[in-house]
């Protein structure tokens, strides 16, 4: 790949990807598929396909010469509740307060479309020990982390001049990422943030984000899927077309899983008039959390069940 | 699949107004985003409730998520007050809903679920207004399926 940077271990092919949606279709009667900047917006097929469109794409460019990503985002999911994907037999479908909805999975690598957890991990994520005994830590108005941050509603990347930083805003509770662009150096791995200390890069046209020290205590989605404070997350966000970001996120933990795995779904430009990002006080008027607790005997989440391992 | 109308030219709002929320509906039906689903656990699925005649007396535009609270008359002329939880501000005001939409003294139609502690509180699904148009509250989060027409 000249311009574009690939996943590392993701080489899937068109044909794979085809043959993946062809099976969806047929297998979970499937809505006919739906497209984002010209590709599938299922992930797998979408980061294949965004892949060759990426090589011929030139993006426009900041007055430095660095590609150009500024402007209002959206995540462009299949699904929201678990990476994994949701078969067409969760019970969860059927809830009738918050149900969840059939769709595949975000994750594009392995190539089965598990996260690759060690074990006792698997018993933890997945609908596991954090699903079903605390609460989602994006309930108590904290961060939602590293990737779901970009997984939630509407962002904002700004690009100050002199490409030293890179902004990464979002409506999400009101979160914001400075992603230091300038080759500093990394911090000891005694510190521990919430949203970790990102360093970028550029891969040709591709910004590369690797995030470490994150403290473990988000998850990655609905679902309680996790990783410790161990992780590496690398991000990579590739303009295909003006409009649409092929999104990846790798997660490197060699003490929760057996191996790297991948993320993939598409971001796009909210080109609404006027349109910006909100405020989301998530604290001013909070009063579910005690009852949540008390109702349901749940606990807070501040990674009880991996810390000390 | 759910059909999610829009408020329309609520009181106070003009039609342009209602036709830029229409548009701003069809946008942001693309874009999932993760529920708080611990909220989900906060009421009893098996307690649905339908409130008929429901007189608005107050509106909470907070974060994380709206109330509504309202009076429910009773078969035997009392009234029971009641809290409803819907979504967020934002994800409200993004389907053209603000919080002059429901003055106090309106009259609704809610249907939900209740809560399991017995408390007069409900997760609010749907809400019709006197001219039977209906606005899809959100549930208690901004869940994928909520987000979706």
């Amino acid at each position: 790949m000249s311009e574009v940077s690939d996943v590392p271990g993701v080489r899937f092919g068109i044909a794979a990807a085809l043959a993946v949606l062809i099976v969806i279709r047929v297998a979970a009667q499937e809505k006919p598929a739906e497209m984002v900047g010209g590709c599938p917006a299922e992930p797998l097929a979408f980061h294949a396909c965004a892949l060759q469109k990426a090589r011929t794409f030139n993006p426009p460019r900041t007055p430095g010469g660095k590609p150009d990503l500024q402007g209002y985002w959206r995540s462009r999911l299949t699904q929201a509740f678990s990476v994994e994907g949701v078969p067409a037999d969760e019970p969860l479908i059927h809830d009738p307060i918050m149900p969840w909805e059939a769709a595949p999975p975000e994750v594009i690598d392995p190539a089965d479309r598990k996260i690759p957890y060690q074990p006792w991990a698997a018993a933890i994520g997945r609908r596991g020990v954090n699903f079903t005994q605390y609460v989602d830590p994006r309930t108590t108005c904290s961060t939602a982390g590293i990737p779901r941050l970009a997984l939630q509603d509407a962002n904002q990347i700004l690009q100050p001049w002199g490409d030293q930083y890179v902004l990464w805003a979002f409506e999400d509770h009101h979160n914001q990422r400075v992603i230091a662009m300038d080759g500093r150096p990394p911090v000891g791995p005694a510190i521990k943030t919430w949203n970790g200390l990102a360093r970028g890069r550029w891969e040709g046209n591709t910004l590369v984000i690797e995030t470490t020290n994150l403290n473990g205590y988000n998850w990655i989605d609905d679902a309680g899927n996790f990783y410790t404070d161990a992780v590496r997350v690398t991000e990579r966000l590739t303009l295909i077309d003006p409009d649409t970001i092929d999104f990846t996120a790798t997660f490197e933990d060699p003490k929760a899983y057996t191996r790297p795995w991948t993320v993939a779904w598409a971001l796009v430009r909210a080109k609404e008039p006027g349109f910006e990002l909100l405020e989301e006080a998530c604290r001013e008027g909070e009063r579910s959390l005690d009852r949540i607790r008390e109702t349901t005997g749940m606990k807070f989440y501040f990674g009880e069940p991996w810390r000390g391992r | 699949m759910r059909i999610q109308l829009s408020p329309g030219p609520l009181r106070g709002t003009r039609p342009a107004h209602a036709a830029a929320a229409a548009a701003l509906l069809l946008a942001l039906a693309a874009a999932p985003a993760s529920a708080h689903h611990a909220f989900a656990a906060e009421f009893d699925s098996t307690k649905p409730v339908k409130f008929e005649k429901a007189v608005v007396t107050r509106m909470e535009w907070v974060n994380p998520h709206v109330w509504i609270h309202i009076d429910v008359p009773q078969a035997d002329g009392s009234v029971e007050k009641w809290a409803i939880e819907a979504g967020t501000p934002n994800v409200l005001f993004r389907r053209g809903f603000t919080k002059d939409a429901l003055l106090p003294g309106t009259s609704i139609v809610v249907d939900g679920y209740r809560a399991k502690d017995g408390s007069r509180r409900a997760n609010g699904r749907d809400l019709t207004l006197p001219d039977g148009r209906t606005l899809f509250l959100g549930s208690s989060g901004t869940g994928a399926p909520l987000e979706r027409p």
